[in-house]
């Protein structure tokens, strides 16, 4: 197995304007925290957290959305921070994105045939190539050619999703960010949308970065998990150690708060106390130390446990297995 | 804001009817040497201060001069003129208002305080400091007028820009690896483009005003060219002996000036779903 | 018809006996079952051929198209349905909060056997948040963010239940506590802006429940909120439910929070109801096609990586008149039957109706 993408401890502070943060510490926001994980090629690598858990900006930072403020990304050993504006337009072409809302991903004055059309120009395709590979598209996310000349605000939410997963593959690219791609969507459509990412997937190839909230997407989708919380990743686990034997009291917490599947079933349910303390004022130990039902004492309030190995490429971080 | 295929009619009553006084003003000033019926500067002595009659349909001033004709040209000058201006603050304000909307930051900053010093100035003063470096004349006056509203039209596009700049399509041009010259005036603008027509209508008739009131002054057109706001100046000497030639450009300024407002504001409604009028159900429970 | 008057504990009395985690459903059955006897006829609310229709941009949109459904007394009735359906256009027209010009309704609604659209303005002012409350799913937005949350709930009781200020202040304190707002006094004085999410949802059930109504409507009340934050709100609305006896009317488009704390469900689709049921025998043995779609559409835990199931189609024309099933168009059995006339309405056990023709 290859590592086609890498982080390393990458960070993205903000600094914090608004009154909220007057006499909090020094004011920066910590939106990520020191994240590092690698992506093996060809698989699908889930990234769950609550809002304001930074799993966003993770993505953002590494498509270079935003600038980090430090850590690095590797993509095929190239770092990405470093290499110059050449070689970060042709990087660009192998890393798209698909974003959560659809109804706003499109320009509202084009039409989705000139949306996509224009992708392909701008990175000087011939005109031949494009009208194929867009047609070889519109074929893999089963909508008829005479949609590519409607507006944006005349599709539905689901074709919408489609055309953007169409979009990001005009350009032939290796590796996809899917950022909440399916949370705008109906059930009954969120599973097409799915599917039809996946069947690109394995067609393709593609190495997918997948960022939810939705436990049940997340379980279907990926291959790994990463948990984060504040800004920091709490565990790392192939999918069915993570949703069978988790190991970090946040992972379990977050599994357990999903609902049940069916009225009868029963289900322990660990009901966090509070909500997730302030990004701007983090606890200065463990991040979740405030809240978690485990908490041991000074330990976890005084340092910052690290990313230790718990099972076959699982990894939890976490004063529990120190 | 989403709008629908069928999405309420544009042309509404007040629409249409600026819409006619509008073109029938454009129409009428810009080709003036057709329908004015004669030289607007023939002195004609033994025609003075005539009420209207056929042959002078809005009467004569001192010198005997068409008042109909010096109307036509006259608004012909103070159109272009205001046109113009607005031109300029077009070709300056609108590229670095967003511009600074979408990169904010340090230019941002720098650029919106000049503007507010710029804003701080009254126009009148501008205008005759203009005129004292480049002499009396339309060209003096439109340029200070026209820099005057560059900070007013490069601050909306700033706001429309930094609204369009939040939204995912353009995180997604980004994302495709778009350059920001092609993000900003090929989707950006574009989007803007309707609130800026509605803001431009407007300042339109504001320009009409502004430079009828430097004419008025003596500082913008010179005679004998006709233009509304000198026409103005001229006839109030003498509105006792001819109201006619105050009172007639006074009214085409109001109407031209009431016109574009209102047409404005037509557009605005038009582009504000909420604002829109809806037909109502018959009276129900 | 009878309509019986239930007699619910008084808010105070019993707050802190209880501390209740989340129940299973067949409990919720039968203290409904204590509540409000079967040989009684007894319904809080009733709902008979409600049609809502709209005007909109883009002509009158048939939001709602003609839909049956009763509340007991006590009960949790789950509304299940993709955006589009109706629920919410349905929620709101129970206490007629759409634009009046705009809306355009038909049918009955019954409260306690009254009729809401035969209801005088000022009856109206009484009834809502009097005897209905309501809570959105956007709690940022539902509340004025220039004033202390604290204040806003005690506005409410200043007006609708006449309180002084001092008495006001108290039981908001104890509104907060109720809701688990702690320390009530120090929250009392806190701005919107100074509020999780979470929190603010509890502030809008605090006011909601703060003149003791005997209808919660709750419109996607966990849908803006994280999952452990969901789980605590879910938590509360049924210890709400259980103290207060209050019951409620729960809109949203997940089976999960249905399953959670649902006594009963009613799956909409296109602004008409397809079936209706207890929720654990709509769980188990769905009878219509869209139920059974719907149901298959959510991926399981557990379920490996085979391929999820979708509904292909798109929803009908919501500017269109229609009389026969709305679902036939996307339906797998859909037969002849289908394309002629309305859907029949059909018993499937206690209490289990579904309208289909097959």
């Amino acid at each position: 197995m290859t590592v086609l993408l890498k982080t390393e401890n990458l960070k993205k502070y903000y600094r914090a304007k608004n009154h909220k943060a007057a006499g909090k510490k020094n004011g920066l926001l910590r939106a990520v925290d020191g994240v590092s994980f690698e992506i093996e090629k060809g698989t699908v690598f889930g990234v769950v957290g609550e809002s304001g858990s930074g799993k966003s900006t993770i993505g953002r930072c590494i498509l270079n959305l935003t600038r980090p403020t430090a850590g690095n990304t590797f993509y095929e050993g190239v770092n990405l921070g470093a290499c110059g504006k050449k070689e970060w337009a042709a990087l660009q072409r192998k890393m798209q994105v698909i974003f959560q809302n659809p109804y706003s991903s499109f320009n509202p004055l084009m039409t989705i045939g000139q949306s996509l059309q224009e992708v392909g120009r701008v990175h000087r395709m011939e005109k031949r190539e494009i009208g194929e590979r867009i047609a070889w598209l519109l074929e893999g996310i089963e909508l008829p050619l005479d949609s590519l000349s409607r507006k944006p605000q005349e599709l539905s939410g689901g074709q919408l999703q489609r055309f953007a997963i169409a979009r990001s593959l005009v350009l032939k690219p290796d590796f996809i960010l899917a950022d909440e791609p399916v949370s705008a969507l109906d059930v009954s459509v969120q599973a097409h949308v799915l599917n039809l990412l996946l069947s690109f997937k394995e067609k393709l190839g593609l190495t997918i970065l997948f960022i939810s909230h939705e436990l049940a997407v997340v379980e279907h989708v990926c291959d790994t998990v990463a948990v984060v919380y504040l800004g920091k990743i709490m565990e790392i686990a192939p999918v069915d150690d993570l949703f069978g034997r988790m190991k970090h009291p946040y992972s379990r917490a977050l599994i357990s708060a999903k609902p049940k599947e069916h009225p009868l079933q029963n289900k322990e349910r660990i009901l966090l106390k509070g909500s997730p303390q302030d990004a701007l004022d983090p606890p200065s130990g463990c991040r979740f130390a405030p809240r978690c039902p485990s908490r041991f004492g000074e330990l976890c309030e005084k340092e910052v446990p690290v990313l230790k190995q718990v099972g076959n490429a699982h990894y939890a971080a976490c004063h529990l297995y120190s | 804001m989403r709008r629908g295929r069928n999405s309420g009619a544009f042309f509404t009553a007040p629409i249409l009817i600026t819409g006619v006084i509008l073109t029938a003003v454009a129409v009428l000033t810009f080709f003036a040497p057709v329908f004015a019926p004669m030289d607007p500067n023939r002195v004609a002595l033994s025609e003075s201060l005539e009420p209207p009659s056929l042959r002078h349909l809005l009467g004569t001033d001192q010198t005997g001069r068409d008042i109909f004709s010096r109307l036509l040209y006259g608004g012909r000058t103070a159109v272009q003129n205001a046109v113009m201006v607005v031109g300029i603050s077009i070709a300056a304000g609108i590229p670095i208002g967003l511009a600074c909307g979408y990169y904010g930051g340090l230019l941002d900053a720098l650029v919106m305080r000049c503007w507010d010093i710029l804003l701080a100035f009254p126009s009148l003063l501008l205008g005759f400091l203009f005129v004292s470096a480049f002499g009396r004349g339309s060209v003096a006056t439109v340029l200070a007028l026209g820099i005057i509203y560059i900070p007013m039209i490069s601050k909306l596009s700033r706001s429309l820009a930094m609204t369009e700049k939040s939204k995912v399509y353009v995180e997604s041009a980004k994302s495709l690896g778009y350059s920001d010259f092609r993000i900003i005036f090929r989707h950006i603008l574009p989007n803007c483009l309707a609130t800026l027509l509605a803001e431009l209508t407007l300042d339109v008739g504001y320009a009409i005003i502004g430079l009828a009131s430097l004419s008025f002054l003596g500082l913008g057109v010179q005679p004998p060219t006709s233009d509304w706001g000198t026409m103005l100046q001229e006839g109030v000497a003498l509105l006792r002996q001819n109201p006619l030639m105050s009172l007639s450009p006074g009214f085409a300024i109001v109407l031209t000036v009431i016109s574009l407002n209102v047409f404005s504001d037509g557009i605005q409604a038009y582009l504000d779903i909420d604002q829109r009028k809806l037909p109502r159900f018959e009276a129900c429970e | 018809m009878r309509t019986v008057q239930i007699p619910y504990t008084m808010f105070s009395e019993d707050r802190r006996s209880s501390q209740g985690g989340l129940g299973g459903a067949s409990e919720g059955a039968q203290r409904l079952n204590e509540l409000c006897p079967p040989e009684l006829e007894c319904l809080l609310l009733d709902i008979q051929g409600l049609r809502v229709d709209l005007m909109t941009a883009r002509g009158v949109g048939y939001a709602v198209r003609g839909v049956d459904l009763e509340v007991k007394p006590g009960e949790v009735l789950g509304v299940v349905g993709e955006s589009g359906c109706g629920k919410s256009v349905m929620a709101k027209a129970i206490v007629r909060l759409h634009d009046a010009g705009r809306t355009r309704y038909s049918g009955r609604i019954l409260f306690s056997g009254r009729d809401v659209f035969a209801m005088r303005e000022k009856e109206l002012e009484a009834f809502r948040g009097g005897e209905t409350g309501m809570i959105f799913q956007d709690p940022q937005s539902a509340l004025n963010p220039i004033l202390p949350v604290g204040e806003q709930i005690a506005e409410t009781l200043r007006v609708k239940r006449g309180f002084s200020w001092k008495q006001a202040r108290q039981e908001t304190c104890e509104l907060l506590e109720a809701v688990e707002i702690f320390p009530a006094e120090a929250r009392y004085a806190q701005y919107p802006f100074e509020m999780s999410g979470g929190m603010l949802q509890r502030v809008m059930i605090a006011m909601a429940v703060s003149c003791k109504p005997k209808l919660l409507i709750a419109d996607e009340p966990t849908t803006a909120l994280d999952v452990t934050i969901q789980a605590q709100i879910l938590d509360l609305l049924r210890r709400l439910n259980r103290q207060l006896g209050m019951s409620i009317l729960l809109i949203t488009h997940n089976f999960g929070v249905v399953a959670e704390i649902c006594d009963r469900v009613a799956v909409m689709y296109a602004g008409r109801v397809v079936e209706c049921g207890g929720v654990v025998d709509v769980f188990d043995a769905p009878a219509h096609p869209y139920t059974q779609a719907l149901l298959n559409c959510v991926p399981k835990s557990g379920g490996g990586k085979n391929v999820l199931r979708s509904i292909p189609g798109t929803l009908p024309d919501l500017y269109q008149k229609f009389d026969q099933c709305l679902f036939a168009e996307r339906c797998p059995h859909a037969g002849d039957a289908c394309g002629a006339g309305a859907p029949k309405r059909e018993g499937r056990g206690e209490g289990h109706v579904v309208y289909c023709s097959l």
